[in-house]
């Protein structure tokens, strides 16, 4: 009861004081017809999971949402999802039915995770849960790099993960999730043992943020 | 199969074997891969971690497998590898621990399948499983396989040449109402093997010299029947643009010695197994005619370039480094054989002599761009000044053919190496003695002598002399050791290619140690072979290494031969500065692979060096 009630707020105590091994975390990325996440349509969501440090090739999410109408203009040469796969995808509410099963009891995880979250809020009302934001945890544990790396690109050049078709929502997903990889080693190797004392770093940092 | 499994297929097919495992066991693989990340020094797989429970591809980064509480020697026999390569295979294959600690040179992501899904492809896939099976062999074979099929764009000769350039002479061919009488007196007024049995040009029949005995001889058949009565009516047919090696496959497959040639469906030739097989002995004997009978040395210059091109058509047709370096070498004594008899001729040369072949030529492993090296054994000293100007002629008459004369003269010419039996012994012991650095150099070409022409029991003499002092003398052998290991085999040959500007030596820091290791344990052994896979095999028999190990020594040393033939032969215009040089351009994955595996079996050979001879 409390467990239920705790995950609804996000603030499930089982979650946030498991080691960080145990967790199964799920790395999101959503494509959306703009920039602004309260009022563009979801457009496409990866999602790639992680668990005991490893990505499980197996263990991943890849829906694009059929729209009513194809947004246009520039940002289609972004996300590069045209108007006739836009209009050929999935029924919404079936693909983001199996999402919410799929990440159900997870911990998700983005690199900003504010924009994912805003559109997935829009899109899955019910779906409460804590973000870790790759954006913010990243500089908190290696602050010396974060003067070179500010967007996902220059920290995955960084770490010198190759990713040959960024821009897809799964790719970015799965390119996200190897950056994940690196940051849970070197989490574990600064003594940071459960996943609330990860909330806690990427907190302190964007608050120096 | 989601956008990420294909992403994962399309980098999976850059190295081998999954550029050759097919698709459905490709998509297997992908579905059941996880991704894993470890930062440097971490130790991945481990001899205390028990039997191995997970199969790693490198997706990115270095890894080192090492023997755990390995000494600084044993090192020599760490494996490095890098993106694209699989361990630890025969752990995983043997459902056992690692001998060697796995760990990250720098940060690595790996792909990981576990060891459950790693037998179940290997027995969904025979290419993987073969792969897992034959590691090293399987891949020589397919580096041998793309050899060939590069070649074939560049060469006029050879296996991959159409049909219709190897038919010589217009079909014999008549109707199905001949009779056979009339047929057979073609066939042996005509002196040929087979007759095609045509209607308007289509082939539809054969009768073959062979079919006289069971269809017509025994059987006491009809002669003046329609031969159509008696041909083989199932005619094997290729048109004439199919490659040479398409016939020889249809020979086999058919268990038929002749096969129709047509175009467009029309009769236009027949080529037989004698005709196939013969296109090499041709080339071959022409060569060894034309020796035989030459009587000046330009002739001998023309069978010299015979030689040549013939190597480069056995090479791209896919002969392996051993056989060409031999037959080369046969073709080049019977040059330099020929050379000597007729300078021989016209010097008055008194007393039992013997010229000996020195260096690879020696060994038996002449490469294109080897300079000469010999020298001679003569009765006594007192007839030396002839000797001289008889050898004097014959380096020059060799340096005609196309053998470069040696820049330190290493010649027979050279009154330092034209010698008596007893002053050579007197060298040789004095080397042997005191192996100071020339003299170990001086020993490293000359105890590789073989007798070319002459009394070849002279020769034989000096070789048991030889093996007499070198292998009762410790501390020669220690000396030779010592020589053995400067060259040093890079431990990633991939390395140097990291900065462009520099390449690799392949017989400096490749071919020199085997070379070298072969002949210090025949020495020390008394073996007289000369030639390195000869060497290395016989000191595995006289129980100096495991058979396995000389097996895979050989191996190693015939791909890096190989990879030097090839520069040689195969590319045209090679700066001789450069002959033994590579770059990472000019070597496939494969090639890549197999040349590290064979620079690790270099630096084993000479880890066992070290061992056994304290150096």
């Amino acid at each position: 009861m409390i467990d239920a009630l705790a995950r609804l707020l996000g603030l499930k105590e089982g979650d946030a004081g498991a080691p960080l091994r145990s967790l199964r975390w799920v790395v999101v990325d959503c494509e959306s017809s703009g920039l602004d996440p309260a009022r563009d349509h979801l457009l496409s969501i990866g999602a790639v999971a992680v668990r005991e440090g490893r990505i499980d090739l197996a263990d991943v999410f890849n829906a694009v949402l059929r729209q009513e109408r194809p947004s246009e203009g520039g940002n289609i040469l972004v996300h590069g999802i045209g108007a006739d796969a836009q209009l050929a995808g999935r029924e919404p509410a079936e693909a983001l039915g199996e999402f919410d099963r799929y990440v159900a009891g997870s911990a998700p995880a983005a690199f900003h995770a504010d924009f994912d979250r805003a559109l997935l809020a829009r899109a899955l009302p019910g779906w409460k849960a804590r973000w870790l934001d790759l954006a913010q945890l990243a500089p908190a544990l290696y602050p010396a790099r974060a003067r070179e790396c500010k967007s996902l690109d220059e920290w995955l050049a960084g770490f010198g993960i190759w990713h040959p078709a960024r821009h897809d929502a799964l790719a970015d997903a799965y390119a996200t999730a190897q950056l994940l990889l690196v940051l849970l080693v070197e989490a574990e190797r600064q003594g940071l043992a459960t996943a609330g004392e990860l909330y806690a770093a990427q907190r302190n940092r964007r608050w120096l943020g | 199969m989601t956008s990420l499994h294909e992403a994962t297929i399309a980098a999976l097919k850059a190295y081998p074997p999954f550029d050759h495992v097919g698709a459905s066991s490709l998509r297997f693989l992908a579905a059941r891969l996880q991704l894993g990340y470890y930062p440097r020094a971490t130790a991945i797989v481990t001899p205390e971690g028990g039997v191995v429970q997970t199969m790693y591809i490198i997706k990115q980064g270095r890894v080192r497998g090492f023997a755990s509480g390995g000494s600084e020697a044993r090192a020599a026999a760490d494996v490095a590898l890098g993106a694209g390569e699989c361990f630890p295979l025969g752990a995983l294959a043997g459902r056992r621990a690692v001998v060697y600690t796995y760990r990250a040179e720098e940060d690595c992501f790996c792909w990981e399948l576990t060891a459950d899904d790693f037998h179940k492809l290997v027995q969904r896939s025979p290419r993987f499983s073969a792969f897992c099976r034959g590691h090293v062999a399987a891949l020589l074979e397919r580096s041998q396989r793309a050899l060939c099929a590069d070649a074939g764009e560049t060469m006029a000769g050879g296996m991959l040449r159409p049909l219709r350039e190897v038919l010589s002479r217009a079909p014999v061919s008549c109707a199905p109402d001949t009779p056979v009488r009339e047929a057979l007196k073609t066939m042996h007024d005509l002196r040929i093997g087979s007759m095609v049995v045509a209607e308007d040009g289509v082939p539809k029949g054969i009768f073959t010299v062979l079919d006289v005995l069971d269809r017509v001889a025994l059987p006491r058949a009809d002669v003046s029947a329609p031969i159509s009565s008696l041909m083989s009516g199932s005619v094997v047919a290729l048109e004439e643009e199919a490659p040479v090696v398409e016939a020889a496959l249809a020979m086999v497959h058919h268990h038929i010695r002749h096969v129709v040639i047509t175009r467009d469906g029309r009769l236009t030739g027949v080529i037989s197994e004698r005709d196939l097989f013969g296109m090499q002995r041709i080339s071959l004997r022409r060569i060894v005619e034309r020796v035989r009978i030459a009587q000046v040395v330009p002739q001998l210059a023309e069978a010299a370039a015979g030689v040549r091109s013939l190597a480069h058509s056995l090479l791209a047709q896919g002969v392996a480094a051993e056989q060409l370096t031999q037959m080369a070498s046969a073709l080049n004594d019977g040059i330099a054989q020929r050379v000597v008899a007729l300078a021989s001729q016209k010097h008055a040369l008194r007393g039992e002599w013997c010229w000996l072949a020195l260096g690879s030529e020696g060994r038996l492993e002449q490469t294109l761009a080897t300079d000469q090296d010999n020298a001679l054994i003569i009765a006594d000293g007192s007839s030396r000044q002839v000797f001289l100007a008889f050898a004097g002629e014959v380096n020059e008459a060799l340096a005609a053919c196309g053998f470069p004369l040696c820049k330190g003269e290493i010649m027979a010419r050279n009154p330092k190496w034209c010698l008596s039996l007893e002053e050579w012994r007197a060298l040789f012991s004095g080397w042997i003695r005191n192996p100071q650095p020339e003299a170990l150099l001086n020993a490293s070409i000359f105890f590789d002598f073989r007798a070319l022409a002459g009394e070849a029991r002279l020769a034989g003499e000096l070789r048991s002399f030889v093996l007499r002092a070198a292998s009762g003398n410790k501390a020669f052998q220690r000396a030779m050791a010592a020589s053995a290991l400067q060259s040093r085999p890079p431990e990633d040959p991939l390395l140097p290619f990291l900065s462009q500007a520099e390449t690799l030596d392949l017989k400096g820091n490749g071919a020199r140690a085997f070379v070298d290791g072969a002949r210090l344990l025949a020495l020390a052994h008394g073996l007289a072979a000369t030639s390195t896979a000869a060497r290395l095999r016989g000191a595995a028999k006289a129980g100096a290494l495991p058979q396995a190990e000389a097996a895979a020594f050989v191996d190693a040393f015939h791909f890096i031969q190989m990879l030097r033939l090839r520069r040689q032969y195969l590319e045209a215009k090679v700066a001789p500065a450069t002959e033994n040089q590579v770059t990472a351009a000019r070597l496939n994955a494969i090639d890549q692979r197999i040349l590290k595996e064979a620079f690790r079996q270099a630096r084993i050979l000479q880890q066992r060096l070290q061992m056994d001879y304290a150096v």
